[in-house]
């Protein structure tokens, strides 16, 4: 496998660690939360990482570690083999232009006082890439390539007077301007409506393959994941619990997490029989007082009594494969199949 | 000017308060500016007879110095005019600049600042500008700095909390992300995007400003080589017996400035937050009508709901939104329906009409609703019988709802339990305590909710549990009809199967007839035995839902299905439709759906196609549904094995 | 238990704020113009006083000993004498609290109750004419300088058409004792209330009205319509109950300045009340009575705002304690 271009490593994220005295002595002091525990990923050149998590599993925070929004309390971020993770000044800015960020909410995506043509020639200016003749020029060459014809009619445009789908096209016309190597995409069509959505995701694939960008796709939707990635991360609690190339990842999954996550995705085609859910024992997560043993026990349907007591390691499963559970050679062979017929 | 700027100068102008406090502002201050042309006697001239009433001479009358009262007035305008935008704009440039980095560098900064605003808000200030100016004697700009050294937190307060929300704005983070430099975020996003609240504020400062420089002068304090208002009444109030008029004039003069000041402030704030002016207030009174002649008793077979030609507009300012337009359907007792469409199709104003929960600004224009075959809404009128509206009486006893966001459908200040209590009671004024709470306990235990969160108040609870307790609240009655409006929309993979699952279960333990509304048709497919797809206010198909996925007569339906990306099936291009804008659709002549679909002709953009049977309930809006039906959509492919084992 | 820690955190906080208001007085003293020791003791006060009112402020040390010594002072409760009269400053305000409390206290239970009453009762019939009326007619209220107001109802009630008095809170000749004395009091007390009370209805309208319709478009509002709650009990048990709480915050900051809202009313009408003592004070430069009554003004907003806390914490749940 090619070196990868962003790596990072071991990175742990704690938020709140120190809540300063008067909120200590009032006893309102919010717990620590712990956001990201070792979480270390390697994306590879021209290639697409999707991190999967539910909300609070720490994959926006790895995004924003990522493009060095945010530092992390340990651990380093690495590109093309470089630590840069206490970049500053011109080398910050000169890694930003490499590493570019799409995020979520595309209806505030951009500056309602500016046009749209104003929002995109930014990062150009910033940069200095165009001189100031040219900068029309290049952003009209960008729109089009976006799809938002006639792009002249588009780049005077206000962003109240375009839809969602537009603006996120837009959003990702403003990331991909400055031609940078990697884009970390942080949900980047989950508020958009399902038939505009799709077409996003076109749009990112068919970029990727013209210009061979790299992206970090984070989501919730392990179709989306699968739809959009070569190799899937699936994230709880601030830390990875299985990592793998994307097919073998849903077809040989070997963490219970990876599983139900599975199982919950509603089929929508014509054969669509009702499933047999497992209830699960509960449902409540959240990083501050993080379980011991395996961080995903309380919920696990399969969780026995070590689990309560050692954390599972990441360890290899298969070729380029790796999952954090007891018991992943059995989950990967014999499914939930056990806990199915235990509850049924 | 941008837009926004431009809009809001009309939609101030608009209004009846906006535009006279305008007017009445600008004509005070053109009349300050010319006090020197306008031909007036010197202000200060002991020239005329004293306590002169004002005549056609002295329009205004004379003071006990014989001095021009009118003149006094007018200058005294200056003085006025002087006071506010000086201390204003001191108070808004200081409070400002510390606001701004408080708000945008936080961290220790932002604590010690936000502790000194803090503290003026507990100091008072009035008599802290008196303590001031006694103690280093009166002069105007000692006024202005003294009011301004008080108001300052003021902005800085308000700048704070634009500054923060901004900071989290998506487009000032996209900024900091593209190597943007701070100043570089401030200068271009955060200050033009935060600045409007802040200067509408300082037509309040000014106002304040005014009134507390004339009290300082009506105690005697204030600058005694000045013609001020306040001293103006200080004057007169010693001849208020002798001559009234010399109180009076001043004092409406303050009072048409300040005023004026406030409305416009007012009317600003209005202008830029339109719906602060109509949202919420109690429902209005609408006209009924009488429970239609030859009803006859339900039957075992009678649908739970009957729904035909429903129409429902809005009204938003001059425009009308016909958010649901012309929508029919049948629901069997103990049947399931799903909803599906995109955000804005109105599948939330159908619930809402359903329930007759709308709010003020929408109109039923049409349409009938039946419920377990009695009229409840005809001819979009509420069907009213013996005094008491039909619906009154089915509300929650026999049809209930699951909102969409269950931490604002609760009340936030009562227990769960006790919001459930309180139903129960209302409907069954005579049931005892014990029995209530076994009840409750019941539908707690029936949805999965432990008894031991049983008195959390709504926020104590994770967002999965928070929806558990919106159902059970939806149940607690035994309703036969439940509406849920997209009741797993904003919740976790894990935990909306969960409760997907929960809803399904239910159903069939309790009989109930089911109304799923969804943008998702996955969520829908396994929960119902009918769906039916929302595009633009109507409901453009409706079919079986094993039909409806094996041969979707119509094309939107079509990309919906085709847009989803599947977990089993190989790795084939996604159906998209263009980015275009939803609105052209309402306004279409022909399809409403012809702006983006693929197959669109010129006969779609023509005419409105009409509704087709395709048999076994199957119904298209399409000009060419049976074509379209007759084609069936890609066949389900082998699925990989952890998928397969999650379905056996 | 949590409430209780709640508030013994909220009370070592304003400590600091307490040092804060001193220090800032301390400090005018200083800047003003002319000698500390005149302002403090009054012009041509005697030596043998002036010397005993530099020892006791320790006016020949570097300043912060003074500052030390004069919050010495304060912490004994010693606020100097004033210069007009010789007495302690403590025990003059202390005499002239009861009579601002009555004025200002019986107009902002006037406002507040009417006032959120108005607002609830627009908030249901919002953007309609009689609201935007009512919503013009607050703002015109709270604009009127209240000094003004006052002299027009002196105007038109006490000298055109001679109902009411005027001035003062008790009559000269009129009773002592009884009911003839309370309804006396009653009398005096019409204007200046009336005067207070309409500038601080206007602020209270909008304020409920405001509050009232926001809650009214909260979903949970929706649901108890749904719920099939009669209109009447949606509006007290749902939506005036939540819509106090910020109505709540604002009348308890009110309430801390209730000593100094009226120093304006009180010079209109000589109403014997603290207001009327700072006029004087200002007019004959009794410089320590004009900063005493800042003190304990300052301490008074501070105590409000320490039990408006802790109601809002008791009322919502919410809140973090
Ligand atoms: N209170 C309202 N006033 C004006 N327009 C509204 C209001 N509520 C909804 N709308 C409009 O009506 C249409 C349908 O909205 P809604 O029923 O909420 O759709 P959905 O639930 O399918 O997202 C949208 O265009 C929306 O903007
Ligand atoms: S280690 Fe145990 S608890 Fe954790 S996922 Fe594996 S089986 Fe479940
Ligand atoms: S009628 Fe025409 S435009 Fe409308 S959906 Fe059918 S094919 Fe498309
Ligand atoms: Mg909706």
């Amino acid at each position: 496998m090619s070196r990868p271009i962003l790596q990072l490593d071991a990175l742990r994220m704690v938020y709140n660690a120190d809540p300063g005295i008067l909120a200590r002595l009032s006893g309102r002091a919010d717990p620590p939360v712990i956001a990201a525990d070792d979480v270390s990923l390697d994306l590879h050149p021209g290639q697409t990482l999707a991190v999967v998590g539910e909300s609070g599993s720490g994959k926006t925070t790895a995004g924003r570690i990522a493009t060095l929004q945010e530092r992390p309390t340990a651990g380093r971020v690495l590109y093309e083999g470089e630590d840069v993770t206490a970049l500053t000044g011109a080398a910050l800015k000169a890694f930003r232009a490499k590493v570019q960020m799409i995020f979520q909410n595309p209806y505030d995506a951009l500056n309602p006082r500016l046009t749209v043509g104003q929002s995109l020639a930014e990062p150009l200016t910033l940069h200095g890439l165009v001189p100031r003749a040219g900068l029309r020029a290049a952003v009209i060459e960008m729109l089009e390539a976006v799809e938002l014809r006639p792009a002249e009619s588009f780049a005077d445009a206000f962003p109240s007077e375009l839809s969602g789908g537009q603006l996120q096209r837009i959003a990702i016309a403003r990331a991909l301007i400055i031609k940078p190597r990697v884009v970390i995409a942080d949900e980047p069509v989950s508020m958009l409506d399902v038939s505009i959505r799709s077409g996003v995701m076109n749009l990112m694939r068919g970029i990727q393959r013209d210009t061979g960008v790299t992206y970090l796709y984070i989501t919730h939707d392990l179709s989306v994941a699968r739809y959009m990635a070569d190799r899937i991360a699936v994230m709880y609690l601030g830390a990875v619990l299985e990592e793998g190339p994307a097919e073998t990842l849903i077809s040989r999954a070997a963490h219970p997490y990876t599983r139900l996550l599975i199982q919950a995705v509603p089929e929508h085609r014509a054969s669509a029989t009702r499933r047999t859910r497992i209830r699960l024992p509960g449902d409540a997560a959240s990083q501050a007082g993080l379980p011991s043993g395996c961080r995903f026990h309380p919920r696990c349907p399969l969780a026995q009594p070590i689990c309560r007591e050692k954390a599972p390691p990441l360890a290899p499963v298969g070729a380029a494969h790796r999952a954090a559970c007891h018991f992943a050679d059995d989950v990967q062979t014999h499914g939930l199949g056990a806990a199915t017929a235990a509850t049924a | 000017m941008t837009p926004t700027a431009a809009k809001t100068l009309r939609a101030t102008v608009a209004s009846v308060p906006g535009a006279l406090s305008l007017a009445v502002f600008l004509v005070i201050c053109a009349t300050a500016l010319a006090a020197p042309i306008l031909g007036l006697p010197d202000p200060a001239d002991m020239a005329f007879a004293l306590y002169q009433p004002p005549s056609a001479e002295h329009w205004l009358g004379t003071d006990n110095f014989g001095r021009d009262i009118l003149s006094r007035v007018v200058w005294g305008a200056q003085v006025a005019l002087t006071v506010a935008v000086g201390a204003a704009l001191l108070s808004i440039l200081i409070g400002s600049a510390l606001g701004a980095i408080a708000g945008y560098f936080g961290g220790w900064v932002d604590g010690l600042l936000s502790r000194v605003f803090d503290i003026f808000l507990l100091i008072p200030t009035f008599f802290l500008i008196l303590l001031i100016v006694a103690l280093f004697g009166a002069s105007l700009p000692l006024t202005i700095v003294a009011i301004a050294l008080t108001t300052w937190p003021r902005s800085a307060r308000l700048m704070r909390s634009q500054v923060l929300t901004l900071k989290s704005r998506v487009y000032v983070q996209a900024a900091l992300a593209a190597g943007a430099p701070h100043w570089w975020v401030i200068v271009r996003h955060v200050i033009p995007n935060g600045i409007a609240p802040i200067i509408t504020d300082g037509t309040i400062l000014m106002g304040m400003a005014i009134l507390t420089e004339a009290g300082l002068s009506f105690l005697g304090l204030g600058d005694q080589n000045l013609v001020s208002w306040g001293s103006m009444i200080f004057e007169g109030q010693r001849h208020l017996r002798l001559a009234p008029w010399m109180s009076i004039a001043p004092g409406v003069a303050l009072l048409l400035l300040v005023a004026s000041l406030n409305l416009l402030g007012d009317s600003i704030n209005f202008a830029m937050n339109p719906q602060l002016r109509t949202r919420g207030g109690a429902p209005k009174r609408r006209a009924t009508t009488a429970p239609p002649a030859g009803e006859t008793a339900p039957a075992a077979d009678t649908p739970i709901l009957e729904v035909d030609d429903l129409r429902l507009v809005y009204h938003a300012g001059a425009r009308r939104i016909a958010a649901v337009d012309g929508v029919s359907f049948t629901l069997p007792r103990g049947g399931s329906l799903g909803i599906v469409g995109e955000s804005g199709c109105g599948k939330s104003s159908l619930g809402s009409a359903l329930l007759q929960t709308m709010p003020n600004n929408a109109e039923l224009t049409s349409g009938t609703i039946r419920f377990d075959g009695r009229a409840i809404v005809l001819g979009g009128k509420p069907v009213v019988e013996n005094g008491r509206s039909r619906i009154d009486a089915l509300r929650w006893t026999r049809m209930a709802t699951i909102f969409q966001s269950a931490m604002n459908a609760l009340n936030p200040v009562t227990t769960v339990r006790r919001q459930m209590m309180d139903a129960l009671r209302l409907h069954k004024p005579g049931i005892s305590r014990e029995e209530a709470t076994a009840r409750i306990a019941e539908v707690f235990a029936m949805i999965g909710i432990p008894a031991s969160r049983m008195n959390a108040y709504p926020h104590q609870l994770s967002g999965g549990m928070r929806q558990r307790a919106m159902i059970a609240l939806s149940l607690i009655l035994e309703p036969e009809l439940v509406i849920a409006d997209e009741p797993t929309t904003a919740l976790d993979m894990l935990i909306q199967d969960q409760i997907l699952g929960e809803i399904a279960d239910l159903r069939e333990r309790l009989n109930l007839s089911l109304i799923l509304v969804s943008h998702d048709m996955g969520a829908v497919a396994e929960s119902c035995d009918v769906v039916a797809v929302m595009y633009a206010g109507r409901i453009v198909e409706i079919a079986p839902t094993q039909r409806i996925f094996g041969n979707p007569a119509h094309p939107y339906t079509r990309t919906l299905i085709g847009a989803l990306p599947s977990l089993t099936g190989p790795l084939e291009e996604l159906e998209s439709l263009p980015a275009t804008d939803t609105a052209a659709a309402a306004a279409a002549t022909g399809c409403r759906f012809a702006h983006a679909c693929p197959a669109a002709t010129d006969l779609c953009r023509r005419a409105a196609p009409p509704a087709v049977p395709l048999g076994a309930g199957h119904v298209s809006e399409c000009h060419y549904a049976e074509d379209f039906a007759a084609e069936p959509s890609s066949e389900p492919h082998a699925a990989p094995a952890a998928a397969k084992e999650a379905r056996a | 238990m949590r409430l209780l820690r709640y508030f013994l955190f909220r009370l070592l906080q304003m400590f600091p704020i307490a040092l804060f208001i001193v220090v800032i007085n301390f400090a005018l003293i200083h800047l003003a113009p002319g000698d500390v020791s005149i302002l403090l003791a009054g012009e041509g006060a005697d030596p043998e006083y002036m010397q005993s009112i530099r020892e006791s402020y320790g006016l020949d040390r570097p300043l912060h000993e003074q500052l030390g010594a004069y919050l010495g002072q304060i912490l004994q409760g010693d606020l100097g004498l004033s210069f007009r009269t010789r007495e302690p400053v403590i025990d003059i305000i202390a005499e002239r609290i009861p009579a601002t409390l009555l004025l200002a206290g019986t107009a902002l239970v006037l406002a507040s109750i009417a006032g959120v009453a108005i607002g609830a009762v627009m908030a249901r019939r919002p953007g309609s004419a009689l609201d935007t009326a009512v919503t013009t007619l607050s703002i015109s209220l709270f604009s009127i300088p209240v000094f003004w107001l006052g002299l027009m109802l002196i105007l038109l009630f006490a000298v055109t058409l001679r109902w009411l008095p005027s001035s003062g809170m008790v009559s000269i000749a009129g009773p002592r004792e009884g009911l003839g004395f309370v309804l006396d009091v009653v009398r005096h007390m019409i204007l200046p209330v009336t005067a207070l009370a309409a500038v601080w209805l206007g602020q209270y309208v909008r304020l409920s009205r405001a509050s009232v319709s926001e809650t009214l478009a909260e979903p949970y509002v929706t649901t108890a319509r749904a719920i099939g709650f009669p209109e009447r009990r949606v509006m007290t048990r749902f939506a005036l109950r939540n819509a106090m709480l910020p109505i709540v915050t604002v009348l308890g900051l009110e309430l801390g300045l209730l000593l100094s809202g009226a120093v304006l009313t009180e010079t209109v009408f000589s109403w014997p009340g603290l207001g009327r003592l700072i006029y004087e004070a200002i007019l004959s430069r009794d410089t320590p009575v004009i900063m005493g009554a800042f003190l304990i003004m300052s301490f008074t907003v501070m105590l409000a705002a320490l039990l408006t806390d802790l109601l809002y914490a008791a009322l919502d749940p919410r809140v973090r304690l």
